[in-house]
């Protein structure tokens, strides 16, 4: 981490006045047009929205939008990241941010290789099975975590190592061992 | 009348230091402010309420609005689809508004100071207007422009636009860039109309990661060639140095903005290649306008950070 945040170019990223903020707010922007889309798809899995419209007929046309929308997140978020390794590898809601992430990942593996093989029997079912429920309630909380998580990479200081526990969670997360508890 | 009070809400430094500031230092001093800037877990919640609240209004706009580009659940029809995304438009709205002013409580005075607050606050309040009376109108009455939709637009736009060109340091390119950008949005939006449909199914078929970024570059470079023209212009009436800027002249605020907005577009025209008979032209010029306006209040929202 040390020697990438070394690195020239990610000195000039983050140093950078106006191609910084350009990079934030494409990041915010397609944080709306991905969490903003997989909620709906989330909501119609649970059987709350468009509960008289196929399942197929909402994932055919929202999640192309949904996958672009992550792999846009996912490129400003690469790069935000190499500008500032440091600052965000040290930071507590970075770290619970990616964990929450992996957790995302995994929930929708199991629907794509689980839960989704027999979708053609409840696909115009206005509640779908518990299986598919459960699946979409873990990843609508997940993504309002991973988003507030996010926010909360700004206020890093708020629990920083002076003030947590020695040896507690909080403590371990925020990196403080490494760091010798400052 | 009305454009006095463009002027005096938009550019007459005069009528801020008089009127508006000492309401804003009041906030400030006040029991709100004060109780907010003490209670250290206030700020944090609400930007994690606000950012969420930012998330579910960006997918009820792409929802209702792609449905209408070509885009979207084709199981309902794009009033019905409307009507069904009103309400987390709303909520999100509310929620985004008291969320924003508990923010905006913790740095009043900043805030104040912040050209992207303002260029949010403009733009917040034509989203709204041009939200609910425009687009609505027009959604509902399949097409046609009524005299509240006209009203809504008229307004929405000029204060919009007015806000953006006053508050950029770079006033008169500015005002060229952004004609410009009115007229291009509309030829993104209709051009696949006059596309021999061959063509334009040929393009669709190309591979996504072929067509896609094609697009977005194309338009992408043209609305740069247009600031750039413009701010040439510009350079020449005020005898500054053409060469001054060199390359920074592309990563002047506004060219950053605008190239985001038309990624935005190219995206837009795209995704609704394939749908151009469906929808009136008027319903999808408001669509794309409705996902302009929303996506740079986000955009303005995120640089009050940094200005």
């Amino acid at each position: 981490m040390v020697w990438l945040d070394g690195q020239s170019w990610s000195i000039m990223l983050r140093e950078s006045f106006l191609v910084w903020s350009a990079l934030e707010a494409s990041h915010i922007m397609t944080l709306m047009v991905f969490v903003g889309t997989i909620v709906v798809v989330d909501l119609r899995l649970l059987g709350v929205l468009f509960t008289k419209t196929p399942i197929s007929a909402i994932e055919k046309k929202i999640l192309p939008i949904t996958m672009l929308g992550f792999a846009v997140l996912l490129i400003t978020g690469i790069l935000l990241f190499y500008a500032k390794p440091l600052t965000y590898y040290n930071n507590m809601y970075f770290r619970l941010k990616l964990i929450v992430i992996a957790l995302a990942m995994i929930n929708i593996m199991i629907f794509h290789f689980r839960v989704q093989h027999n979708q053609a029997k409840w696909d115009d079912a206005e509640k779908p099975p518990s299986s598919a429920r459960v699946i979409a309630a873990i990843s609508l909380s997940s993504w309002i975590l991973v988003v507030i998580f996010g926010r909360l990479i700004a206020y890093g200081d708020w629990f920083h190592c002076g003030a947590v526990d020695e040896g507690g969670l909080i403590y371990f997360f925020n990196n403080c061992p490494q760091l010798g508890g400052h | 009348m009305l454009l006095d009070l463009l002027f005096n809400f938009a550019g007459n430094a005069d009528f801020y230091s008089q009127n508006v500031e000492p309401v804003f230092r009041a906030v400030d001093e006040g029991p709100a402010a004060s109780f907010v800037k003490e209670a250290w877990y206030f700020t944090p919640m609400a930007g994690c309420i606000h950012l969420v609240a930012l998330s579910i209004l960006g997918g009820a706009i792409l929802l209702a609005d792609l449905r209408i580009v070509g885009q979207g659940v084709e199981a309902k029809s794009p009033a019905e689809l409307n009507r069904k995304m009103n309400p987390f438009l709303i909520w999100s709205t509310i929620a985004l508004i008291i969320s924003g002013i508990l923010l905006g409580l913790g740095e009043v005075m900043r805030i104040y100071n912040s050209p992207p607050f303002w260029l949010k606050m403009a733009g917040l309040f034509s989203a709204i207007v041009f939200t609910f009376t425009t687009r609505d109108s027009v959604v509902r009455n399949n097409g046609k422009f009524t005299p509240v939709a006209i009203v809504g637009l008229v307004i929405s736009m000029a204060v919009f636009w007015y806000a953006w060109i006053e508050l950029t340091d770079w006033r008169f390119a500015a005002r060229q860039a952004y004609l410009i950008l009115i007229f291009a949005m509309v030829g993104l939006v209709t051009a696949p109309m006059f596309l021999p449909t061959s063509l334009r199914e040929t393009i669709k078929k190309l591979p996504m990661f072929v067509s896609l970024p094609a697009i977005l570059v194309t338009f992408g470079v043209l609305i740069s060639i247009a600031f750039l023209l413009a701010k040439i212009d510009y350079q020449y009436l005020t005898e500054l140095d053409l060469n001054a800027m060199g390359l920074m002249a592309f990563v002047h605020p506004s060219i950053l903005g605008m190239m985001l907005v038309s990624y935005i577009a190219g995206l837009v025209v795209w995704i609704g290649m394939g749908a151009t008979e469906n929808q009136p032209l008027s319903m999808r010029f408001v669509s794309v306008m409705s996902i302009f306006l929303w996506f740079s209040v986000a955009i303005s929202g995120r640089w009050i950070a940094f200005w």
